[in-house]
């Protein structure tokens, strides 16, 4: 009996989206979408309060005339004519629920292969639409949002972790988070708190790792 | 009365070419609404086969040539097809999209485990790299092409990693059917080689299916093509030896100027894609029919594009009757030979040195010849 027990505990655990023991470290701003890149941006901060748009030269040494230089008070130029710091934006994250425009942008990156800056190309959109479409409907729906998250990737078959290192914030300035993965991309939702519901998404991009051509997916990453 | 994109486009080139005696010719061109292009805003610059090396592996390969790294000509013409790029982001008239269409480094020749990729210095070839995708991250003039994987670009299931490749891409679309799908065209080849359901497979990952684009495949497919390369012993007189003739054609290669008119060059025109002398002209156009049937990006594809052959050539179908038809442009190499007449009849055996340029439904392929620089 107990036998039998077990065998029906394991063929459970292998059979529903198990949790992983993975830890998702979020990366540079090149290794994580986390805004609407279609959506034209102004702030203050910027000179001219023209809109912006924020791309690979922001991110760089030599920094983009979009963004200010930032020197010492005191100090004159460094000898390599780099600036003490550019002032450069770091995004809280693409809103949740989608919105239809949101939703564009991210089918585009995810068929773009996962590069940040927007590609003269495209990949396969109609492709993308497919793939991510169970996702797409959990971000898309304030309900689902407001409820367990961790439930409904269980029962989807979506692999999740709640060991998100962030890049941009303290884990402690969250309710909640929980990455959820599928294609190889790992959606991570935030909850800020005394809010019900994820309302924040970032996208990290999976290592990438070798093809199971029985499943026609991505093989999960070796483990080290 | 303002140049055409692609006048702009010979003018820059030939503003490096002509002071030194150089000149551009084409070598293939068709100029027909088949390509089904509905936008004028994009130039797409093809970029083939480079299968370029550090200065210390080439000299290691004798005798060999490899063109552009000689005389710095095809870096000279990508970084003033740099500055026209701005110049077009500046009026907004233009766009110019560039595809570097793989085998970009050659890491096969280059080297021999993955372990050896830290010791290509920052400065092999930098021009080149620079111009075509680092630069922007240097405050460099550059093309930010994208760039495709070929069976040269990886090593140990490895490829560089400062390099974002893609194994396919289409472009943008205003009305959400791509007309034009390039990929370094070595996947039947790979596929073959491995799976029994090869063509399913490549409509599968290539023209698009249920996983996204290329997130997990560069290793599957630096894993293949390990298998189907030749050893890099047997590639020393490839480079130099092989020699690709040119189809001949009524009007030879005329020599090409801003403004100047130019003929139609077509290598074939059939009416049934099984036809096709090109090896890979019928499962690129099956492979378009049954991303069609699956409502995928690739079933409006009216053009693919590719390199590998090192072979420059269009090839056009247009089945009778209605029927689907599609444009092959292959946009030939940097490595290897071409042999072709000119409009005088002249037989000319030089090394490839080819680039693609698509404005509009206006495709051609130009021999670049640098003459004395």
């Amino acid at each position: 009996m107990s036998l039998r027990i077990l065998s029906l505990g394991l063929l459970l655990a292998v059979g529903v989206g198990c949790s992983s023991d993975r830890t998702i470290f979020m990366g540079s701003p090149h290794d994580r979408y986390d805004h609407n890149r279609s959506r034209r941006l102004i702030s203050s901060a910027v000179r001219e309060r023209q809109p912006f748009s924020v791309t690979i030269p922001a991110y760089t040494p030599t920094g983009s005339p979009n963004f200010p230089r930032v020197e010492y008070a005191e100090s004159s130029t460094a000898a390599d004519g780099m600036a003490a710091a550019h002032l450069v934006p770091t995004f809280m994250g693409v809103e949740l629920p989608l919105s239809a425009e949101d939703r564009d942008d991210l089918l585009d990156y995810l068929a773009g292969g996962g590069a940040v800056e927007v590609s003269d190309l495209q990949g396969d959109l109609a492709a993308a639409r497919r793939a991510f479409a169970p996702i797409v409907e959990l971000l898309e729906s304030p309900e689902l949002l407001k409820s367990d998250v961790v439930g409904w990737a269980k029962k989807t078959k979506h692999a999740w972790t709640r060991d998100v290192r962030d890049a941009r914030f303290d884990r402690q300035a969250f309710a909640e988070v929980i990455a959820v993965e599928r294609g190889n991309f790992w959606f991570a939702l935030y909850k800020l708190p005394s809010r019900a519901a994820f309302s924040r998404l970032v996208v990290i991009n999976a290592p990438r790792a070798k093809q199971d051509f029985d499943e026609m997916r991505p093989a999960p990453p070796e483990e080290n | 009365m303002p140049l055409s994109a692609h006048d702009q486009i010979i003018d820059a080139i030939n503003r490096v070419l002509q002071p030194a005696g150089g000149e551009l010719r084409l070598l293939a061109r068709v100029n027909d609404p088949i390509l089904g292009n509905p936008s004028s805003r994009e130039a797409f610059l093809l970029i083939p086969d480079l299968h370029i090396l550090s200065p210390a592996r080439a000299g290691a390969f004798g005798r060999c040539r490899f063109n552009f790294d000689q005389q710095g000509v095809l870096a000279s013409i990508l970084e003033g097809l740099a500055e026209l790029r701005e110049a077009w982001e500046g009026d907004g008239a233009h766009k110019l999209v560039t595809i570097q269409l793989g085998d970009f480094f050659d890491l096969w020749r280059e080297l021999s485990s993955k372990s050896q990729i830290p010791q290509i210095s920052d400065d092999a070839q930098g021009r080149i790299r620079d111009v075509l995708y680092r630069g922007i991250h240097r405050g460099r003039p550059c093309l930010r092409a994208t760039m495709l994987l070929g069976n040269h670009d990886t090593i140990d299931n490895v490829s560089l990693p400062e390099i974002d490749f893609r194994l396919k891409a289409f472009n943008r679309a205003a009305n959400g059917r791509p007309f034009l799908f390039a990929t370094h065209g070595d996947a039947f080849d790979l596929l073959e080689s491995a799976l029994p359901d090869w063509m399913q497979q490549f409509v599968v990952h290539m023209i698009g299916r249920l996983t996204p684009s290329n997130v997990h495949s560069i290793a599957m497919y630096g894993e293949l093509a390990e298998r189907t390369n030749a050893p890099p012993g047997a590639m020393v007189d490839a480079i130099v030896g092989a020699e690709h003739a040119l189809s001949e054609m009524t009007a030879g290669a005329v020599r090409v100027t801003a403004g100047a008119p130019l003929p139609n060059r077509i290598a074939e025109v059939i009416s049934d894609p099984a036809l096709s002398s090109h090896k890979y002209f019928s499962r690129f156009y099956e492979s378009v029919g049954r991303a069609r049937v699956l409502g995928l990006d690739g079933g409006s594809v009216q053009v693919v594009a590719i390199g590998h052959t090192h072979h420059a050539r269009i090839v056009v179908c247009t089945p009778p009757n209605g029927g689907r038809s599609m444009v092959l442009l292959d946009a030939g190499a940097w490595i290897e030979k071409c042999r072709y007449r000119l409009d005088d009849g002249t037989e000319i055996i030089e090394p490839n040195a080819q680039l693609a340029v698509i404005h509009g439904n206006d495709a051609r392929i130009y021999q670049v010849r640098p003459g004395a620089i």
